[in-house]
């Protein structure tokens, strides 16, 4: 019964909602209100098996002196110290606010700049006339970073306008393409969860 | 020597990159920024609201990308209250919540503003698209009848005048997202069935995947990274950070291109002599 059941909640919370959007008693019956609830009241448990998961994890590298475990304890001491001081005075409090204004939002933001960094000298290192289709990259590339910089304009009038047309006519035909292909992807797993064909949710191998 | 020019340490590429930015950002040249149309008609959007409708804002972002989105917020709000829209912001992304705060509390004292009055602080609820859906039906329920801060959002006359995220309650939605959950979400479970028309501010990066939905009609606009921002900022006439740091990114970029010429030049060459 370990995968028959999950494998009975899910088919028929599949129906459900498929009973509820597609036929007019479905949606009368409010059905999909309820299993929104209910979703809502799981997800919020989901951060709590989180959190129990994190300290399971970490609380062993720190028994098992695993390399770096010392980084396990700062981290076990950020989670609970302050959540524990948000507790205490809520997220907006002095020392909550001036260590979420002062030490979270500034490291996030660095980690974020940083890329900046690592694309510029990947830029220079990846974009070579080795073949057509690089070339071709290469040039859609500039056209793209210029044009979409105050810079592309002031250099060449209109340049911002190719770029524009980039954007709105190639790369929209692409990603159509992509989003149509993801939908019909996203049916096809779908489907073959209702038959109960596809099990990766259930852990395993993940298919029949 | 001219081969050597496809092998330049990453370091002197760091260097001179934070040495561009941060001169263009000290001393500004003042490159002129031309207004897209897709800002342009977001911006007529928001424009078109007439006062005393609420304006919902989506807060699908964190401090990573405050760069980029932070100066959205801000030229966003400066508007909406400027011709005394009422504001409605939910997050779902967990300190969404906390950064709608920060950069309200300025702007509303500007105009003179109250919280719970003019605009309402939803704040972070989880289960994603899930809250986001249940906000159609419910806002209350959905928020566990409380805003970002624990007030009852039942204690605050725009919490008791907003009941749905329904085309009966909210004129428009603008999501600010750097990622998922975020407009999909919106696109997918409120904009398109309950038929309230939105626009986003996405990140740089997520622009090209949102272009179709823009070319579709289902965006009534769009705000792409800080050239964005800064773009909306001069239709606002409300110049800002994003403005200012428009002359950082065309330098910036113009040298990633000097170094990508530099790097083909010097592997033609070295192709040349093989």
């Amino acid at each position: 019964m370990r995968k028959e059941l999950p494998i009975i909640v899910t088919v028929l919370s599949g129906l459900v909602v498929i009973f509820s959007r597609y036929f007019h008693y479905g949606m009368q019956l409010g059905l999909m209100d309820t299993l929104d609830k209910w979703y809502l009241v799981s997800a919020s448990f989901a951060i709590l098996l989180g959190v129990v998961n994190m300290v399971k994890i970490h609380w062993g590298y720190i028994r098992r002196r695993k390399e770096g475990w010392w980084n396990s304890i700062v981290l076990l001491l950020c989670l609970f110290g302050y959540g524990a001081l948000t507790v205490q005075q809520t997220v907006d409090g002095p020392q909550a606010a001036w260590i979420y204004n002062n030490l979270i939002t500034p490291g996030d933001s660095t980690m974020f700049a940083l890329i900046a960094f690592f694309i510029s000298s990947a830029a220079y290192r990846a974009f070579r006339v080795r073949t057509k289709e690089a070339t071709v990259l290469l040039i859609t590339a500039v056209i793209v970073l210029l044009g979409k910089a105050p810079i592309g304009d002031a250099l060449i009038n209109g340049w911002g306008t190719l770029a524009d047309w980039i954007l709105k006519v190639p790369n929209t035909g692409g990603f159509r393409a992509i989003i149509i292909g993801a939908a019909i992807g996203a049916f096809a797993t779908g489907f073959r969860i209702l038959l109960g064909l596809e099990r990766a949710h259930l852990g395993g191998t993940g298919t029949k | 020597m001219i081969e050597r020019l496809q092998s330049i340490d990453r370091r002197i590429i760091y260097v001179l990159l934070i040495l561009v930015i941060a001169l263009a950002l000290l001393k500004p040249i003042g490159l002129p920024v031309k207004v897209g149309p897709m800002t342009k008609s977001m911006y007529d959007a928001v424009d078109a609201l007439p006062a005393g409708s609420v304006l919902w804002i989506g807060m699908d972002f964190n401090q990573s990308s405050k760069a980029e989105q932070y100066p959205m917020l801000s030229v966003i709000l400066d508007h909406a209250f400027r011709k005394n829209v009422k504001v409605v912001s939910f997050a779902m992304w967990p300190n969404g919540g906390q950064i709608f705060d920060q950069l309200a509390a300025p702007v509303a004292k500007k105009y003179n503003k109250q919280d719970g009055v003019d605009y309402l602080n939803i704040g972070y609820k989880p289960g994603g698209s899930v809250a986001l859906r249940a906000m159609v039906t419910d806002i209350n329920t959905a928020a566990a009848g409380v805003d970002q801060n624990g007030k009852p959002l039942a204690s605050t006359p725009l919490g008791q005048q907003v009941k749905k995220l329904s085309k009966d309650y909210v004129g428009f939605i603008v999501d600010i997202a750097a990622g998922d959950p975020g407009t999909t979400d919106y696109l997918n479970y409120v904009s398109t069935p309950e038929k309230i028309p939105m626009a986003t501010a996405v990140v740089n990066v997520s622009v090209p995947g949102e272009m179709p939905y823009v070319q579709s009609g289902q965006y009534k606009g769009l705000m792409g990274g800080l050239r964005g921002a800064a773009e909306y900022e001069i239709l606002a006439r409300a110049p800002g950070k994003a403005a200012s740091g428009m002359d950082s990114q065309s330098l910036g970029a113009a040298l990633i291109v000097l170094f990508i010429i530099f790097g083909n030049v010097g592997y033609l060459a070295s192709r040349g002599k093989k």
